[in-house]
């Protein structure tokens, strides 16, 4: 009987919900620059109001030192603010993927599923059976998400069909050498441009050894077990492109087979013979290459500039007080100036068909609240006068904030579409628009991968098979075990090989029906 | 008639076997169902009644795959080298503790060897790291410091099926010997009484009176070893694998992780288990059907 009563109560809401939704659509732009920030006034949020709260299942990632606790505050003020009751299981990066696989496969999927990577096979052939709900038609009534731009939007359809909510990620602001600027002072260095240059300071770095140490290094990364992993962003920049895939007159090209890759590995392989990148980075993780930074050990990692403020943190904690670290916007190689372009996304959150179709409306408004102005501020900064102060239009974080180890937490399911926002949280002003400036340099120079949004039956198959081959390849060509001619004997035998020509051809085909779709 | 009998007569006796029985119908039996979705291409959504049926495609994949011999030929290296030097080790050390006359030394021994065990492979991956890594390792300090040069223990090829074995040796060669003890505490004390009679040493009594003696459990742990041949502990192998060894490094397990977990490829990572499994039953039955030839007891 309970149930039956509430579902009513879910339909009225619901039903009330669009209403006023409809009503908050039509002068929101006036309402967002009336409205102080971080007041709850009447947003689309009000789809979720009246009536009990709606209770939503969430499997979300985290990638903060911890996940919320059930009574964090900010939690609860999503709660309050949406009216809803969340149960969110938080996991690490580490094992996401495999949580997910398992968690697809049992069936029993909560509300909002988290999907990061969208290629996968069995994932895609769930969706092709009708596993999730079509969200194609349905998002549009959602003003906040429809602000995703359309990139957003393309590499996540699924035979031209969109089923989940996309996390909308800025495409600028990519993991590129964060560099030790203090240590450039010191040797009367600039910040490097060419993959030269780069090297040259690596080098510097390595002989001169500007906090004193034994055994400082150049660039601390390590490499996963199919890509370059931080590496990735050099091997690009040899190779102009992002990952595998470059377009050369109108066709997918892959680089792999390419000379400008085996320039690159020439180059590590350097690298690694004058111990100027960890001579065990095929074993590190990346907490573990992170901490030779921290322990002045190395003077570059590679990753996004909103890891600055963190990073410093845990240099002045290592005793480093003078530390100061710049994100390179972009790195010039044989192939001209390369920066690179995110796809616009990192996954989504699928919605099963077992949830009711009310319910699926409440949760497009829940996240659609996520990606208002609101709702932004809440999972980014927190609230005001608590976690954040407003000094000057920038936002200044307290103490309590920074202190918070799973500060921001919210982020990984509340996000707007923000160019800027791989940019650190808390910047003071002149240092935000150093840093903006940066971004807008990258993009002038920034390529996406030309395969983002496609896929190949084959690629799906066998392609990681191939991928953990090759990588394997690299790291011990890099590492001396091999020569380089054992790199172009592969090369040979890859381009002789039926089933691994086959993924560049599925590819290609895919890559020209989507290019004749949209000219 | 008799059979019904007999049933009624032990009636307590079969309701004291039925939860075993429940445990093994259920968690062991039922689950075997779920082989037949290497005959598909399962899908979670469709379910097992609505999957497509693909006969033995998977299984064509598995053996034509070039990296299949690979896979096969690490999964039985590691597990031979394992068969060669760790199997006959707790034998050995079971023989010697039994030599040791005071029990509170004996006690302390029996305590330290077996702690290892306890220690999760995470914790021993680590450890290896901090002992042999190539720029930071404790070992390679010490080479360096003695005028050796550094040795890439943990990225080089050529060492990684024996640092797996000499993993495994340090932490389960202690627990190994809890059996082996076990059988040697059950041996009759007359028989060595009559022995030393006969002017045998310690030596001799080893050889003629406690090896023949637990001769029996010594096979059945051989046997139901090699029913495992085809396994490999996924997580030692998982967490010591990298880059540069991971030709000699990948076996069944990973392979059905990476492929099966982590690339949500079901059914194909079913039939690559099923294959072990089916391997792993045959050797059992030849292993036992040997041991009953050169007159030993056998498992069943």
């Amino acid at each position: 009987m309970q149930r039956k009563g509430k579902t009513v109560a879910g339909l009225l809401a619901a039903t009330t919900a669009l209403a006023a939704m409809l009503s908050a659509c039509s002068g929101s732009s006036e309402k967002e620059n009336t409205s102080p920030p971080g007041a709850s006034g009447s947003s689309p949020a009000s789809a979720l109001e009246g009536g009990s709260p709606t209770e939503i299942s969430i499997l979300s990632i985290f990638y903060q030192k911890e996940p919320p606790a059930a009574d964090n505050e900010i939690l609860k003020e999503v709660e309050k603010r949406t009216n809803t009751k969340l149960d969110i299981t938080w996991v690490t990066p580490n094992s996401f993927s495999e949580k997910v696989n398992v968690t697809l496969a049992s069936g029993s999927m909560p509300d909002l599923t988290l999907v990061t990577d969208t290629g996968n096979a069995a994932f895609r052939a769930m969706a092709q059976q009708g596993a999730f709900w079509d969200l194609t038609e349905l998002i549009k009534s959602y003003p906040n998400l429809m602000k995703f731009p359309d990139i957003t939007f393309t590499n996540n359809l699924i035979d031209g069909r969109l089923y989940g909510v996309p996390r909308v990620r800025p495409t600028e602001g990519n993991a590129q050498p964060l560099i030790r600027t203090d240590w450039l002072k010191s040797l009367g260095l600039e910040m490097p441009k060419t993959v030269d240059e780069l090297y040259a300071v690596m080098q510097a770095f390595k002989e001169k050894a500007p906090d004193g140490q034994d055994g400082t290094i150049g660039l601390s990364g390590y490499v996963n077990q199919d890509n370059m992993g931080q590496f990735g962003f050099i091997e690009d920049a040899f190779n102009g492109t992002s990952g595998k895939y470059k377009v050369v007159d109108g066709r997918l090209v892959d680089v792999t087979l390419e000379p400008s890759e085996r320039q690159a590995l020439e180059w590590f392989r350097k690298a690694y013979a004058e111990k100027l990148i960890p001579q065990d980075f095929a074993l590190l993780k990346h907490d573990q290459a992170k901490d030779l930074v921290y322990a002045g050990r190395a003077g570059m990692f590679s990753d996004k500039p909103n890891q600055i403020p963190g990073m410093l943190q845990e240099l002045q904690k290592a005793g480093q007080k003078d530390a100061d670290l710049e994100w390179l916007p972009y790195l010039e190689g044989p192939n001209g100036k390369f920066a690179s372009k995110g796809n616009g996304h990192f996954g989504m959150f699928v919605i099963p068909k077992t949830v009711p179709e009310e319910k699926m409306k409440k949760l497009l408004a829940f996240l659609d609240y996520g990606a208002s102005d609101e709702g932004h501020e809440l999972a980014n900064y927190g609230r005001p006068g608590i976690e954040f102060n407003l000094a000057d239009g920038s936002y200044e974080l307290t103490d309590k904030a920074k202190n918070d180890p799973s500060f921001q937490f919210m982020q990984n399911i509340f996000m707007k579409f923000d160019k800027y926002a791989n940019l650190g949280t808390g910047l003071p002003a002149a240092k935000l628009a150093e840093e903006r400036k940066l971004i807008d340099e990258a993009a002038e120079a920034s390529v996406t991968s030309p395969i983002n949004g496609l896929t190949s039956e084959t690629a799906l198959t066998n392609g990681s098979d191939y991928s953990k081959k090759i990588q394997d390849m690299k790291t011990k060509v890099i590492m001396g075990d091999r020569s380089l001619e054992d790199w172009d004997k592969l090369v040979e035998q890859l381009k002789t090989d039926k089933t691994y020509l086959k993924i560049n051809e599925e590819f290609n085909a895919a890559y020209q029906a989507r290019a004749n779709a949209n000219p | 008639m008799t059979t019904l009998r007999t049933l009624r007569r032990d009636i307590f006796l079969y309701l004291l076997v039925l939860p075993g029985l429940l445990y093994f119908v259920v968690f062991k039996y039922v689950p075997m169902w779920g082989i037949i979705i290497s005959f598909q291409n399962y899908s979670p959504y469709l379910g097992l009644w609505h999957s497509e049926w693909v006969g033995w495609a998977h299984f064509d994949r598995l053996f034509s795959n070039p990296d299949f011999l690979v896979i096969l030929r690490n999964t039985l290296a590691i597990n031979a080298l394992s068969l060669l030097f760790f199997f006959p080790l707790p034998i050995a050390l079971s023989l010697m503790m039994n030599e040791i006359r005071n029990r509170l030394f004996k006690g302390a021994v029996q305590s330290i060897i077996y702690l290892p065990h306890f220690l999760s492979w995470v914790v021993i991956a680590g450890i290896s790291l901090i002992m042999l890594s190539e720029s930071d390792g404790i070992i390679n300090g010490l080479l360096e410091a003695a005028g050796f040069n550094r040795v890439d223990f943990l990225t080089n090829a050529d060492f990684f099926w024996g640092l797996l074995t000499l993993q495994s040796i340090w932490k389960e060669v202690g627990w190994g010997t809890v059996i082996f003890l076990a059988a040697i505490a059950g041996v009759d004390v007359q028989l060595y009484e009559a022995a030393k009679l006969d002017g045998a040493g310690k030596l001799r009594q080893m050889w003629h009176v406690t090896l023949p003696a637990i001769r029996n459990v010594i096979i059945i742990l051989l046997i139901l070893r090699i029913g495992h041949i085809m396994d490999v502990g996924f997580e030692q192998v998982y967490l010591m694998m990298n880059g540069a060894v991971s030709e000699v490094a990948e076996v069944f397990d990973t392979y059905v992780y990476r492929v099966g977990i982590l690339q949500g490829q079901f059914s194909f990572s079913t039939a690559v288990g099923l294959f072990k499994s089916v391997v792993g039953l045959a050797l059992v039955i030849i292993a036992n059907r040997l041991s009953k030839m050169f007159g030993e007891e056998g498992m069943y």
